[in-house]
């Protein structure tokens, strides 16, 4: 397995952008409360690609997705899609360009899976037109993406975790936004479902040219799954761009005040970052020289004793 | 399971959903039928069925205008208006409790709780016991009164921007109490008389409804209908919650005042005309719910309420014949243990 890029990124760059509405963040600053949690931030989303924040707990990058889905008003500062600020745009017209996941929402009592995907598709319905064939084909191919189509009738609150997340994807895919943001969809996830909605979320990118901004918590998949990373550390860009520039061991460091080392991963050849912890902060320093020092003897001595017991 | 799913033939998506929406469908107009013939079982009941001589076979010749004058009069004047504002008033209340449980997605959330109906309550009170209103005049009050106790419960509990169930319940409790306070204080301020008929009037009764309550519920209906209308497309959205309303580009704040408008006068015109016919608006949306096993059902909810109404008022009136026990005391038997058992529980709804 050899590293490959995600996406072929030549013919996406060129695309208009009435298919690719761009995102991006003017000087930011945006407020809970009182508190400043995100100052000054500027940023841009690639089109078409697959973004990643990353960040220690409380760094703003929930803060600043939200922001960018119009759900936290700006301090000061704009959110931009496409090339007006997204709060002065109408709210349904908006609605058919981005969308974002919240983290772990909640579904009423009793509602179905289609019901719930279905819902997906407000933002193209009104009273006088409530159901269009075109609605009826975004849902059925969003729980077919999603694989849910054989839980259709079932209702949501009696399905597992793993496979209701796939649900709210599929609600989410429904609406049919060239921009999809998504708030740790990972969470509350085992290891084989976050997996999953990632690849998920990998194919829609590489079949559909979506452009999908996503919050993870774990450095390793967020560097595997994603074209470009935003690390963020107290309300500010860290470090920005391809994986392999983001996640070294100076930056990790600096963002999370974590000692590592980066390694290969031995699946994608993508950096994966080993944290060093307490207990071994000492000993691999050391244990590190002295097996590069032993190494080559070892080697040898291996080998002669391999050469020596050979006929 | 995602693999079978994704090799599935193109279209297989299309015929489940196509399934799913249609089994929906004809459950949903399974339940309906059910209900109206329920809802015409009470009506026919409560027709023929009470104290004096007009019966079930003298229906019949009634609606065909050939009966004899004192079977019409019974019928025609006493009872058929008494049964028509029961169905309405419990329409009323039945859909307005949906409407605030589904925006604020808890059953404690109800306007019998959270001190709109006891804002229309103390507005009606003050103006038949201090005022010596006309119905117009009380039914325009309660509306107003109904307003006032949904404005001040939402106001208090939202903390910049933010609320959650308990603190709407907790807030909604405290504001009801405020109005009951009002509601005694005009009591025993009233003369005998009109303190003697706010009094009745408070237990939720619909001993002399006629045609002007019929005509005043049935205007009120026709102008929220709209409202209604509205409302029950943006729950769509408002039922997942702020943020996914926001999202779907409904706008949460001005979809819930839509759905507040009509929650409110609907509680408050149905409160104007029968009093506060005690949780209706409470069970109804519940009962309805779990009936046609969906997250909302404002049509079952609307005839759930008709029902339950129109058969307590019958049952008030024939059971302890010859004294009459007003609705609101039947409905109050059916609807406290259940409120309490939500209490219980409120704990855990909390949590999730």
């Amino acid at each position: 397995m050899t590293a490959s890029p995600l996406v072929p990124g030549t013919d996406v760059q060129q695309a208009p952008d009435g298919d690719h509405p761009t995102l991006r963040a003017d000087s930011l600053d945006l407020r809970y409360d009182r508190e400043l949690v995100v100052q000054a931030l500027s940023v841009q989303i690639p089109p078409a690609r697959i973004t990643t924040i990353v960040g220690p707990n409380a760094c703003g990058k929930s803060t600043l997705l939200r922001a960018l889905a119009r759900l936290l008003a700006p301090a000061s500062g704009h959110v931009l899609l496409g090339e007006q600020d997204i709060r002065q745009q109408r709210s349904r017209d908006v609605a058919r360009r981005l969308t974002l996941l919240p983290q772990s929402p909640i579904a009423p009592d009793g509602i179905t899976v289609a019901d719930l995907v279905a819902r997906g598709r407000y933002p193209y319905q009104s009273l006088v037109r409530p159901w269009s064939t075109e609605d009826a084909d975004a849902v059925a191919a969003a729980m077919e993406a999603t694989g849910v189509t054989e839980v259709a009738e079932r209702p949501v609150q009696q399905l597992s975790g793993g496979q209701r997340q796939r649900v709210w994807v599929a609600m989410a895919l429904a609406q049919d936004t060239p921009l999809l943001l998504l708030d740790e969809p990972t969470t509350y996830l085992d290891l084989s479902h976050q997996v999953e909605v990632l690849d998920l979320l990998q194919e829609l990118n590489a079949s559909t040219d979506r452009t999908i901004v996503l919050v993870l918590h774990d450095l390793n998949l967020a560097s595997r799954y994603s074209d470009h990373l935003i690390a963020m550390a107290e309300g500010r860009i860290e470090a920005e761009g391809d994986p392999e520039a983001v996640i070294t061991e100076a930056n990790v460091r600096r963002v999370f005040g974590l000692e590592t080392q980066i390694v290969r991963d031995p699946v994608s050849d993508t950096p994966l970052v080993i944290p060093v912890g307490r207990a071994h902060a000492r000993s691999t320093t050391e244990s590190t020289a002295t097996a590069e020092e032993l190494a080559p003897d070892e080697h040898e001595r291996s080998a002669a004793s391999i050469g020596g017991t050979s006929p | 399971m995602t693999a079978s799913a994704a090799v599935a033939a193109p279209g297989a998506g299309r015929a489940a959903l196509e399934q799913a929406r249609s089994s929906r469908r004809r459950a949903s107009v399974r339940l309906t039928a059910l209900l109206v013939v329920l809802l015409c079982g009470a009506l026919v009941a409560s027709l023929s069925l009470g104290a004096a001589s007009a019966s079930f076979a003298d229906l019949v010749p009634v609606l065909l205008g050939d009966a004899d004058e004192d079977t019409a009069f019974v019928i025609e004047r006493l009872r058929l208006p008494r049964a028509t504002t029961a169905m309405l008033v419990g329409a009323s209340f039945g859909l307005s409790g949906a409407l605030f449980q589904s925006m604020v997605r808890n059953p404690l959330a109800s306007p019998d709780v959270i001190g709109v109906t006891a804002g229309a309550s103390a507005a009606a009170v003050l103006s038949i016991a201090l005022l010596d209103a006309s119905v117009v005049f009380v039914s325009v009050a309660a509306v107003v009164g109904a307003a006032v106790g949904a404005t001040l419960t939402y106001g208090l509990a939202f903390r910049r921007g933010r609320t959650s169930t308990v603190r709407i319940v907790l807030v909604g409790v405290g504001v009801a109490a405020g109005f009951n306070a009002l509601t005694a204080y005009a009591l025993t301020r009233a003369d005998i008389i009109n303190a003697a008929e706010a009094q009745a009037w408070l237990a939720g009764s619909l001993n002399g409804a006629d045609w002007e309550d019929v005509r005043a519920v049935a205007l009120m209906a026709l102008f929220v209908a709209p409202a209604v209308a509205i409302a029950s497309w943006q729950l769509r959205a408002i039922e997942l919650g702020d943020d996914l309303a926001n999202l779907l580009g409904a706008g949460a704040e001005r979809s819930r005042a839509w759905i507040v408008l009509a929650g409110v006068v609907l509680a408050g015109g149905a409160t104007a005309i029968a009093g506060p016919v005690a949780f209706v608006a409470f069970v109804s949306a519940p009962i309805a719910r779990q009936l046609a096993r969906s997250s909302t059902a404002l049509v079952a909810s609307a005839l759930v309420g008709a029902i339950l109404v129109t058969s307590a008022d019958l049952a008030g009136r024939i059971v302890f014949d010859p004294n009459e026990l007003p609705v609101g005391v039947l409905t109050g038997i059916l609807g406290a243990p259940y409120l309490l058992w939500l209490l219980t529980r409120l704990g855990s709804i909390s949590a999730r």
